[in-house]
């Protein structure tokens, strides 16, 4: 169940950002027990779930990697990565990664789970904090930066 | 954009939240339009969140400075404002939330604006600000109680 419930977050987002944007991501091979605050890499998008179990995804990256995957999926050169075009193409893909997530979550385990649409922010030194939610994180690397992922669920998982 | 079905769900929000701040903390708090109100000097640097998922999907948010986190979340916990860890400060304005979003939600059940909850969550930085897209139905409000303000913002996503 455990592996059910995190597992295709990783492979969603590996598959879905090399489809998209042509970047590998590597290293992403475990996740690890996140303990409370979460420093931001520099571009954050959170999205939630509800229905059969609550939970939510967020997919954290450096600058570096978020403009380049901007600038690839809609042609154009963006070199601030708080325009507007830039944070609406991280969440964009936060949304269909956790998109691909959840639908093969629900045909496993028909657990009934709707997604919100994606908050994105961006910042230096911010801090994101879950309370009462222990979450997984899965660290990647990419020639344009770092990324990982953070995947909690309410409630015992297991 | 002016909605006047998200304006009134706002109101139910700045109320609970004022009811809770009046009861657990003693705070008589006064509510005011972001957009009729003079730009403030307040940088907010905590702010907790969360998604509200509903006949439209819609999020909802509190901001304020860390000093007004910790005078809140002594008042609600008891323990002393220097006391708090800046986790205690995510955790309580998260709870904020949590407890907000809560009675509203009891408050809406029989209604087509029922709405599930999600978990709340909070971000640490400077001068945080919330930006939705112009052509989204949004509220702003400023709520003060003596020198402390919260921003609080809601928003269909």
């Amino acid at each position: 169940m455990d592996r059910e419930l995190y597992g295709p977050f990783v492979t969603s987002v590996i598959d879905i950002i090399k489809e998209m944007t042509d970047v590998e991501i590597e290293g992403m091979d475990s996740m690890v027990e996140e303990p409370g605050e979460i420093p931001s890499l520099g571009i954050s998008s959170i999205i939630t779930f509800a229905g059969g179990k609550k939970g939510r995804l967020l997919m954290d990256m450096e600058p570096t990697l978020a403009l380049h995957m901007a600038n690839t999926i809609l042609g154009e050169q963006f070199h601030d990565v708080k325009d507007h075009m830039v944070l609406s193409a991280v969440a964009e893909i936060n949304n269909i990664v956790s998109g691909n997530a959840i639908t093969l979550i629900n045909n496993r385990l028909s657990m009934n789970l709707r997604l919100a649409p994606p908050v994105v922010f961006a910042g230096k030194d911010a801090i994101i904090s879950i309370p009462k939610l222990s979450s997984q994180t899965a660290w990647g690397n990419t020639v344009h930066g770092r990324i990982r992922i953070n995947v909690a669920w309410e409630g015992s998982v297991g | 954009m002016h909605n006047i079905e998200l304006e009134k769900i706002a109101e139910f929000f700045t109320e609970s939240l004022s009811q809770v701040l009046r009861m657990m903390a003693g705070f008589e708090v006064t509510s005011i339009d972001c957009n009729q109100s003079d730009e403030t000097s307040m940088k907010p640097s905590i702010m907790a969140a969360m998604i509200l998922h509903g006949a439209k999907d819609t999020i909802v948010s509190l901001a304020m400075e860390h000093s007004t986190a910790a005078v809140i979340i002594a008042y609600m916990t008891g323990v002393l404002p220097e006391e708090l860890s800046q986790q205690d400060l995510f955790d309580g304005i998260a709870e904020l939330v949590n407890i907000m979003a809560g009675e509203v939600k009891t408050m809406l059940s029989n209604t087509p604006h029922h709405f599930l909850l999600t978990s709340p969550f909070s971000i640490g930085g400077q001068n945080l600000e919330l930006i939705y897209k112009e052509s989204l139905p949004q509220v702003c409000r400023r709520l003060m109680a003596g020198e402390m303000e919260i921003i609080f913002q809601m928003a269909h996503i």
